[in-house]
């Protein structure tokens, strides 16, 4: 209590620290813009008094050439000069120094009687990387165990006497799975926002994010965030109230809002795409999910947490993955080949090449899945604990190579189809 | 603003709080809703804290610090909501709770980008970092001792503190009289 | 039965059901004086240029509203049980 009475008279008597870490609140051109004419200056407005740098502002070509002059501060405001500026997409990167002596950066696009790039595709911006193909990767797995884990509970189990630890299991393992989506996908939007910002970590942390939140990709991962908070809430609420009830808006939410995924890609705004490749899209996605979370819960959860329901799960899932596998099937062919306009680009570029090894583990897991319907079921009847312990096993091999299918998906989704 | 919506939140928690200690815990339990109520505003709080992590994207460090709080907030709410409920049974659930309290204070001070004296905000950030950090010894204790009304009491005491930090903060407003010449106008 | 034991105990149960009786319109009277202190809180009161947030927040007038939902819906009930309880336990 002293101490802070003393911080109190301290401040009343000294200047308080002259130090500041400034936020941007507008800037003139706005966020992608397209203007008819091309602006005279590039103003930003802060929330509180800058300093500028040298190269405070930098207005980019598609080459990297600067057409800003040396940026000025004026109070709350920094302004630059910009030489004339002839039609073309623009990038600009800006950085302040906050009264702390912290730089503040950030940048976004504009267009001179074109459209303005996504800020991901700004001047500099080097693409998606290998971190964030696994990053994607775990969303997708997130997703999957999400959509599966209910779907099980669901589809395959309904109406069928589900023992309370097995519920409880399921519930989070869906649990688990809307908040490792929920994470990756935070850790997916900072990647992306990092490389467009190219920045080192501890600058990036202090980047000015909001351009990145106005693309495809930053809407999707609003709107995920929302929605799988809130299938968290409602699988946390059947967990706690041993109800299934909850579950039904919750895979309802899950499966709809799925396509958050595939819509924040490539996919979504390359040459070919329409509303047809868009739905296509969600149900390839939708269908995958379902097929390999359902497949990997069945084989961790109810086959070791519910032997006598083994055999019906079983049936019920092969024909309900008949099902899914025919969507995935069509929904994926149907992309195939709207993406790939030449059977050529399979092997001739390196989406072509993801895709191939792709279709070939599909293929894998489609003949792994063709074993389990066509042989495994039909014996299932006069099957022993030591043949049902294997199934689990096989079932479990399955699924594995259904999450390596959707580690070469996140990579799909992070690429550029040719044109 | 939003501060103040959360502020109003903690505050009925809080509130609620105290009355459980003064009453106990059995009087308290004697209507079935009652028991739920501030595990369940807790719970609701945290899921309301993912939109101000989504919407407010000004800065990274202030999304992090949005989405541990919505995280902690939640698994505390959870936690609590299981136990009054019959699902869970450990007492040491209820840690999560000083573990709640200690992201929630460290994500207050690292996610504050000026100093303590730069503006009110600056000051009472810091604040309910430090009074989060050092309050974590209250539900620390409940842990140990779920019928000690003292600590009950200190730990309802440590979210009404909270709440009324909350309301008392503001973007740009001087502290103690003085505002930084850097901090830029003040406004409502 | 020792009296005084008795006569101890229900003078505490009458404090600790004063002090849950005084919470809510003490809250409520602290955001009173917080809004006369400062009535530019309330944008109600001067609605020129404020944005829907704004008129929709008003803090002051929230805790008042805190301190009597919390009389009404819990402090209400809760003394009721504790007067209950405390018969029951005699």
């Amino acid at each position: 209590m002293r101490r802070l009475i003393l911080v109190a008279l301290s401040a009343l008597v000294f200047p308080a620290v002259a130090s500041a870490h400034a936020t941007l609140r507008s800037t003139t051109p706005s966020f992608r813009s397209e203007l008819k004419q091309a602006p005279s200056v590039i103003r930003l407005q802060f929330d509180q008094q800058v300093k500028v740098l040298p190269g405070s502002i930098r207005v980019l070509n598609g080459v990297g050439k600067n057409f800003a002059r040396p940026a000025r501060a004026n109070g709350t405001e920094v302004v630059a000069a910009v030489r004339h500026l002839k039609l073309g997409a623009y990038t600009v990167r800006w950085q302040a120094i906050s009264a702390d002596s912290h730089v503040v950066s950030g940048v976004w696009t504009f267009g001179v009687q074109v459209p303005a790039p996504a800020v991901e595709n700004a001047y500099g911006a080097g693409g998606p990387t290998a971190k964030e193909h696994v990053v994607r990767w775990v969303w997708f797995l997130g997703l999957a165990l999400t959509i599966g884990a209910l779907g099980l509970r669901l589809i395959v189990l309904r109406g069928l006497r589900v023992p309370r630890p097995l519920e409880r299991r399921i519930a989070v393992a869906a649990g688990i799975g809307a908040l490792v989506t929920i994470h990756a996908g935070i850790v997916a939007f900072s990647l992306r926002a990092e490389d467009a910002l190219q920045l080192p970590f501890g600058r990036f942390l202090y980047g000015d994010l909001s351009p990145m939140a106005k693309t495809r990709f930053g809407f999707a991962f609003v709107t995920m965030t929302l929605v799988f908070a809130l299938v968290l809430a409602l699988v946390y609420l059947s967990w706690l109230l041993d109800r299934v009830e909850p579950l039904v808006p919750a895979l309802l939410l899950a499966v709809v809002f799925a396509g958050g995924l595939s819509l924040s890609g490539h996919d979504a705004v390359d040459p070919g795409s329409s509303w047809k490749t868009e739905i296509a899209d969600w149900l390839h996605l939708s269908a995958a999910s379902l097929w390999i979370g359902a497949l990997a819960t069945m084989a961790l959860l109810l086959w070791t947490g519910a032997p006598d329901l083994r055999k019906a799960a079983f049936m019920r899932f092969s024909r309900l993955a008949t099902v899914l596998i025919a969507v995935v099937l069509g929904a994926g062919v149907y992309l195939a080949i709207v993406r790939l306009p030449h059977v050529s680009d399979l092997w001739a570029t390196g989406y072509g090449r993801v895709l191939l090894v792709k279709i070939g583990l599909v293929s894998f897991a489609l003949l792994w899945g063709a074993f389990h319907h066509f042989v495994v079921a039909p014996a299932l009847e006069r099957a022993d604990t030591g043949f049902l312990g294997r199934i689990g096993r096989s079932l479990a091999g399955e699924s594995m190579v259904g999450m390596a299918v959707l580690l070469l998906a996140a990579i799909l989704v992070d690429s550029r189809p040719p044109t | 603003m939003v501060h103040w919506l959360f502020a109003v939140g903690i505050l009925f928690v809080g509130l609620c709080l105290f009355a459980e200690a003064l009453a106990g815990r059995e009087v308290w339990h004697m209507r079935h809703w009652r028991k739920y109520l501030w595990p369940a505003l807790t719970f609701v709080l945290g899921l309301f804290l993912w939109p101000v992590m989504a919407f407010f994207t000004n800065s990274a460090i202030h999304m992090y610090a949005h989405g541990s709080w919505a995280d902690g907030l939640m698994l505390a709410g959870a936690a609590e909501l299981g136990l009054v409920h019959g699902r869970l049974h450990s007492p040491l659930w209820r840690l999560t709770w000083p573990l709640a309290f200690v992201i929630t204070g460290i994500a207050f001070i690292v996610h504050e980008q000026n100093p303590w004296l730069f503006a009110r905000s600056a000051f009472l950030h810091h604040l309910i970092g430090w009074t989060f950090i050092v309050g974590a010894l209250a539900p620390l204790a409940l842990a140990f001792r779920p019928r000690s009304a003292a600590f009950q009491a200190a730990f309802a005491a440590v979210i009404v503190v909270v709440s009324i930090q909350l309301f008392a903060d503001r973007d740009v407003a001087p502290i103690f009289g003085h505002l930084s010449p850097l901090a830029g106008q003040q406004h409502r | 039965m020792n009296t005084t034991f008795v006569t101890e105990a229900a003078q505490q149960h009458d404090i600790r059901a004063h002090a849950i009786s005084l919470l809510g319109p003490l809250v409520a009277a602290a955001g009173l004086v917080w809004a006369i202190l400062q009535p530019h809180r309330i944008t109600l009161l001067h609605p020129r240029g404020q944005g829907f947030w704004w008129l929709v927040v008003e803090p002051p007038l929230y805790v008042v509203a805190a301190g009597i939902v919390f009389t009404l819906v819990v402090a209400r009930p809760l003394l009721a049980d504790l007067e209950r309880h405390r018969a029951t336990t005699r």
